[in-house]
């Protein structure tokens, strides 16, 4: 217990240099926890909900560019092991703000509402499924833009030569909040009035299966059902369609893995440097302490503790910080709801906190043995 | 007067293992910002490169990117006609996901169908390998750094999209332009093979500079056509937005890893003022001013950083040109680039040293400043 009382007070009698060292570990450690965060993220874990795992999405096997024939929805629907099927059409389009995108995803009606995840008020729902021209729109965008329930919105088409003009019937509150929905139906006389070879066609399906169980299987059978048509498919659960387009950006992981590396390495260069400074000015003393009986064993200890003490204090700081800013901050209103969601996770903080504790360790080491090899004559002889 | 620098110079020298640890660090934050930085340099001068000066890009009206555009299969007909013309090019866009060589996943690369016409409007793009694609045979002609990352489009490979097989019979080298992310066939190629018809966009040149002004007006007004035009350079300026999240990223990381370096120059150059508490007073005893000692210990703040800051470019160079591929999210297609590390950007990561030096040094050479020649000694 003394021990621990005389690491704290080394800790704490150059105030100014603990302190800077402490907010420099904090920063490093809010960066490192911000970049895994990204990470996992990206990954889309936090925007699924249970019945993900039974949700798969078929689309054409060249590229989602390239539409499927309506006259699939059918024979999807007859598949053993599929439960609903619904069209699954994006729409990019924006409101007011050419700059800010907005994406609709045009869909079967009775598709809405058998996510329990997703939830949406039972006598908005019904009046969303009575109206061909109705829209869905997330909790968080009826927010973001002032509307309410009734009101009737333009949504311009960044991509399809119309606009979508809607009443919003509904609203859902879920973890993806990105996508207001419409009818498929009504999506489809817009195109054909505009574009009518483009129309009874979607740019893929959506099926919800009997269970997370038979969904890998159900999309086997359904891709070798169109193996030989002219339109051959791809189908694959919700989390790996949204993990391919993670996988589009290239090597992201690596990079940013590369980046949190550059800055784990500043941070053992600045506690090494740190942990030096003192252990240069306490030459002396460190020799007294070593005349008194401490052992070489007490001395690294002490110097490791000390480096110890630091960097919980900067990991409690930036740690901390990190959890308490992102949920304080809105990130999906900060990044035009590019980034949904921005939630630091307690393996996140547990993996930052452990390495914070290795990284106290490995810069205490060099200091710290050549505190405890100093020879007690040759310093004090020195000191004058 | 002023302390020779030649006193930091040996100063930094005799304490060498701090100096080299906190240079050491500003160098890591200087490394990061430059490679960030050599990225988004590298994908906006792509976009630059592309550009012509005398090429229009009509796309509908509000599309943002050539392949997110559908344009009336009756729209060149009536372009054609504009005066000011010098040639026209129709073309169709579609992307196909194609499954990346290192196993990372797919990612979807543009076959872009363009005439005899099209290729004339982009002299940056010449044959290497093979021959052009045939009119009609499902032929590819495959841009080199495209067939060395993707699967099945190496010279012969047969590249299958859904039920359709192409051949490859040629690569081509488009330099450091969007060129280098594509694949080229004959315009009815993919309106066969994806039951296509739209046109994605027109391409027209313009006979001479002056004429460029009218026929945009022209394009822009006509009430036959529904679609907007702009210059190429224009257009390709525009797509340098694609690379503003890796901008801000760059910069949020290396402000904040700035902010941590800066503090630790800052504790390097207080230990440093405290152990030359001698020095100082004698300084001030032979007369210099309390303000040449706080310059003193700026500039070598300083000078500590620009080591660190040319430590930092150093270690960052040897990513230049290292060619890699991302998503650009207007075209939602593949974008092959090269890092860039310019001089300029160089000279941005030592500024950005040198900014954390003068932030970590200031408060540490006040101190200096304050220290009275007579409390210096006593204190010894």
């Amino acid at each position: 217990m003394a021990f621990v009382r005389l690491i704290l007070k080394n800790a704490l009698r150059n105030r100014r240099r603990t302190l800077l060292t402490t907010l420099s570990v904090a920063v490093s450690l809010f960066l490192l926890v911000s970049l895994r965060t990204l990470i996992t993220e990206m990954k889309g874990d936090t925007l699924m909900t249970e019945q993900s795992g039974r949700r798969l999405i078929t689309r054409n096997a060249v590229s989602l560019q390239v539409p499927l024939p309506i006259a699939y929805k059918e024979k999807l629907a007859r598949v053993p092991g599929v439960d609903r099927v619904s069209e699954y059409q994006w729409i990019p389009s924006w409101y007011r703000e050419p700059n800010i995108p907005l994406m609709i995803i045009a869909c079967d009606p009775d598709f809405m509402g058998t996510d329990p995840q997703y939830v949406i008020p039972p006598e908005e729902l019904a009046r969303f499924k009575a109206d061909r021209t109705a829209l869905i729109v997330p909790q968080k965008l009826m927010d973001k833009y002032g509307w309410r329930i009734g009101q009737r919105i333009t949504l311009r088409g960044s991509v399809f030569p119309f606009d979508v003009e809607g009443t919003i019937r509904a609203r859902f509150d879920a973890p993806a909040q990105n996508a207001i929905f419409c009818w498929y139906a009504y999506f489809n006389e817009l195109v054909r009035r505009a574009i009518p070879d483009r129309a009874d066609k979607s740019m893929a399906f959506v099926e919800l299966t009997h269970s997370a169980a038979v969904t890998p299987s159900v999309a086997a059978t359904i891709d070798a059902m169109f193996t030989n048509s002219s339109g051959p498919t791809r189908s694959e659960s919700e989390k790996n369609f949204v993990l391919g387009f993670s996988a589009m950006l290239g090597n992201v992981t690596l990079f940013i893995s590369a980046i949190a590396a550059a800055v784990v390495f500043a941070i053992v260069l600045v506690t090494t440097n740190t942990m030096s400074m003192a252990v240069r000015e306490r030459r002396h003393e460190i020799a007294v302490l070593k005349t008194l009986g401490f052992r070489p064993g007490h001395v690294v200890l002490l110097i490791a503790g000390e480096s110890l003490a630091i960097s919980a204090a900067g990991a409690i700081i930036g740690i901390g910080g990190a959890r308490v800013f992102f949920r304080v901050f809105d990130i999906y209103d900060l990044t035009n709801t590019v980034i949904q969601q921005f939630n630091v996770t307690e393996e996140t903080m547990l993996l930052a906190a452990l390495l914070a504790l290795a990284m106290a360790v490995v810069s205490s080491l060099v200091p710290a043995i050549a505190a405890a090899r100093t020879s007690i004559a040759n310093t004090l002889r020195d000191s004058n | 007067m002023l302390i020779p620098l030649k006193y930091n110079i040996r100063n930094l020298a005799v304490r060498r293992a701090a100096t080299l640890l906190t240079a050491f660090g500003i160098a890591v934050s200087v490394a990061v910002f430059v490679a960030v930085m050599a990225l988004v340099e590298g994908m906006d001068e792509t976009f630059v490169a592309t550009g012509d000066a005398r090429n229009i890009i009509t796309l509908r009206r509000g599309a943002i990117s050539e392949t997110g555009s559908i344009i009336d299969v009756g729209a060149p007909l009536v372009v054609r006609n504009f005066p000011g013309i010098e040639a026209i090019s129709a073309e169709r866009l579609v992307y196909v996901s194609t499954p990346r060589l290192s196993g990372t996943g797919s990612s979807n690369v543009v076959i872009r169908g363009l005439g005899d016409t099209g290729r004339a409007l982009r002299p940056q793009v010449r044959l290497v390998r093979g021959r052009w694609y045939r009119p009609g045979a499902r032929e590819l002609t495959v841009s080199r750094s495209i067939a060395s990352r993707f699967r099945d489009c190496a010279l012969g490979d047969e590249f299958p999209t859904g039920s359709v097989r192409w051949k490859v019979v040629g690569l081509f080298d488009a330099g450091n332009t969007a060129y280098s992310s594509e694949m080229w066939t004959d315009p009815d190629g993919p309106a066969t093979a994806f039951s296509r018809r739209a046109w994605s966009d027109i391409v027209v040149r313009a006979t001479d500079k002056a004429a460029i002004a009218p026929l945009l007006h022209l394009l822009d007004t006509e009430p036959r056509i529904d679609v907007d035009a702009r210059t190429e350079i224009d257009y390709f300026a525009e797509q340098t937005k694609a690379s503003s999240p890796v901008r801000i990223l760059g910069n949020v990381v290396a402000v904040i890893m700035a902010v941590g370096s800066a503090f630790a120059a800052m504790n390097t150059m207080y230990a440093a003022v405290g152990s030359r508490t001698r020095e100082i007073a004698v300084l001030r005893a032979l007369g210099f001013s309390g303000r040449a000692v706080a310059l003193s210990f700026l500039s070598e703040a300083v000078l500590l950083s620009v080591v660190g800051g040319v430590i930092g470019g150093l270690a960052a160079l040897p990513l230049n040109g290292l060619a890699t591929g991302t998503t650009n999210w207007f075209t939602f297609s593949e974008m092959n680039f090269a890092f860039a590390i310019t001089p300029s950007l160089l000279a941005r990561g030592i500024l950005f040293a040198i900014a954390m030096g003068t932030v970590g040094g200031v408060l540490p050479a006040m101190r200096a400043s304050r220290l009275s020649a007579a409390a210096a000694m006593r204190a010894l």
